[in-house]
């Protein structure tokens, strides 16, 4: 087991240094970042200055063992535009996309797991083409189409909820919907298929032949094992919505890290960008290699496999 | 063993013999076999996207003479039947723009499916097969690029390449690439075990041949499963669908690709 636990460690760190080269790389790859700074028309010696101020000038193992320094420290550089530490505007924004991310998990929650048990107890039936119907929707409507159409009919034509922003329960409501519906539809048909999978096992047969009444099997025995992979696929969920839920927050002018993120790319902000690219992937990495672990512990077999 | 299984062998058909015309039903059961459904909405846009020189009314590129900017559809108060759908910022016919885009958004989901599902299901026979350190390098890649947010990625590369159809399909396959090699090594890493496998190799087939006629024909098929709408097992498997969806919303951030 502690084996086990130092080799996915190691897995763990080697993808985080990939991941933080492959960043660093891509945005110097946008272009030079000095234009946007300075005005329009300003002389190649100020140009220089600020590409000075900012180390632009050194070499690019130099900048990069600066933003690996930055990485340990905790601060992830400091934003060009914004002129203050990213983990300062990180952890800004953090608390309005994790009401958005809350709000949009419960959507999905309240939306798939009760759909998904149904469309496995009742296989074929009228409820379960619904549930296949909703789910398929869900992950072909794109987001910032229901976005768009929820503005139109709840906030211009019926003026019910107001179009953008952030401010009481009434500005939530089409946000998370927009951004949730795709989860609700992956968490729909991951319930779906771990509750199949769970049903045809012998211990649930057993429970059956113990004469044990359907729902105590199916809410006790059936829905408890079945949820583990939900609950994985719905933590990877929540970080993704935090981190990376742009157009969502784009359209619906939502102050929160994905548009945070969105605003530094266009204005190539390569510490903004390359900090809550980071952020984010040490998030996802971290909860995998947790979720390994667990997975090792509770399944012996899962620690011999490579 | 041998002299029952030869006697039991159905007698070989071929086309043209009469036992080939005459199995009842033969192209009636394949015709029930292909999804209806599906066909009817998928059909008429490949069609449209064909046929688009054709059925557009108009130069989805140039403004339309005489016409005025953002003229509504013409049901609408203001609209006219000459521009059906009406005009956009640059008085062109948006009918037009939307049946030429259907055969760039064709094109791209399916060009951009074809170079993902390639690129991963490459990487993942070689990371399966392979093994060792190819093994390492090639799934700790695939970990750093999951744990990018795909659609960042994307605006990323297209900054810096540009808005263009060709280059939108590249960036589709150098994100979407991840999630294929990850299965497809799973997969790569039973079929190696098999016997037929490890007889091929005992045989004195080299490693491509065995790659190439014992592996990815086998692979093959969970590529496809791949590149479908699905998400059985929830990893966010993008689809084709989902691919023109990434490309639609890289379009919104005004990166993407201007019919015209």
């Amino acid at each position: 087991m502690g084996q086990f636990m130092l080799r996915r460690t190691m897995y763990a760190v080697v993808t985080l240094f990939i991941l933080s080269l492959t960043i660093f790389t891509v945005v110097r790859l946008t272009g030079d970042p000095v234009t946007l700074l300075a005005e329009p028309g300003a002389r190649a010696v100020d140009l220089d200055r600020i590409r000075a101020e900012w180390g632009l000038d050194r070499s690019l193992p130099m900048q990069y063992l600066a933003f690996a320094q930055n990485i340990f420290t905790g601060e992830l550089g400091k934003s060009f535009n914004y002129q203050m530490p990213v983990s300062t505007l990180y952890f800004q924004r953090l608390p309005n996309s994790l009401e958005l991310a809350l709000a949009a998990t419960l959507i999905s929650f309240v939306i798939g797991i009760p759909a998904g048990i149904i469309s496995a107890v009742r296989v074929n039936s009228a409820w379960d083409n619904v549930g296949k119907t909703v789910a398929l929707l869900g992950l072909s409507v794109p987001g910032f189409w229901l976005g768009l159409v929820m503005i139109l009919i709840f906030s211009v034509w019926l003026h019910w909820l107001p179009t953008s922003g952030q401010g009481g329960w009434q500005h939530l409501i089409m946000p998370s919907l927009a951004l949730g519906w795709y989860f609700a539809a992956s968490l729909l048909r991951l319930t779906r298929s771990s509750m199949l999978e769970v049903l045809r096992s012998e211990y649930v047969k057993l429970a059956r032949l113990k004469g044990l009444p359907g729902y105590v099997v199916l809410a006790v025995h059936a829905f408890k094992n079945a949820l583990i992979p939900v609950l994985t696929l719905a933590g990877v969920n929540l970080v993704v919505m935090i981190n990376a839920a742009v157009i969502i927050e784009v359209i619906f002018a939502w102050p929160g890290i994905g548009r945070l993120l969105y605003e530094g790319i266009f204005q190539r902000d390569f510490p903004l960008v390359q900090g809550v690219v980071m952020q984010a992937g040490i998030m996802i990495v971290v909860i995998n290699l947790i979720v390994d672990i667990l997975y090792a512990y509770i399944d012996p077999r899962i620690r011999l496999t490579k | 063993m041998i002299s029952t299984i030869e006697e039991t062998r159905v007698p070989a058909i071929t086309v043209g013999s009469p036992e080939f015309t005459s199995v009842p039903g033969r192209w009636t059961g394949l015709a029930r076999q292909l999804p209806a459904l599906p066909l009817a909405i998928l059909v008429p846009f490949v069609l449209i996207a064909l046929f688009a020189d054709w059925i557009a009314p108009y130069d989805p590129t140039e403004p339309i003479p005489g016409a005025t900017i953002f003229e509504p559809p013409f049901w609408m108060e203001g609209g006219s039947t000459h521009a059906l759908l009406g005009t956009d910022f640059q008085s062109r016919d948006l009918l037009s723009r939307l049946i030429f885009g259907a055969r760039v958004s064709l094109i791209v989901g399916v060009m951009g499916t074809l170079v993902a599902g390639s690129i991963g299901t490459a990487l993942g026979i070689l990371a399966g097969y392979l093994g060792g350190w190819v093994d390492q390098v090639i799934m700790r890649l695939t970990d750093a690029w999951l744990a990018l947010p795909a659609l960042v990625f994307a605006i990323f590369l297209a900054t810096m390449l540009g808005p263009s159809m060709w280059n939108i399909v590249i960036i589709l396959g150098a994100v979407y690439w991840t999630r294929y090699a990850r299965v497809i090594r799973g997969e790569v890493l039973s079929l190696r075990e098999r016997e037929f496998v490890k007889l091929a190799e005992i045989a004195g087939g080299s490693r491509t041949r065995v790659i190439f006629r014992h592996i990815l024909p086998n692979v093959l098929n969970s590529t496809m499963v791949l590149a479908k709408p699905d998400d059985r097992r929830g990893d966010h498997r993008r689809s084709l669908a989902e691919l023109s969806r990434g490309r639609r919303a890289a379009a919104r951030a005004g990166l993407g690709l201007d019919v015209g």
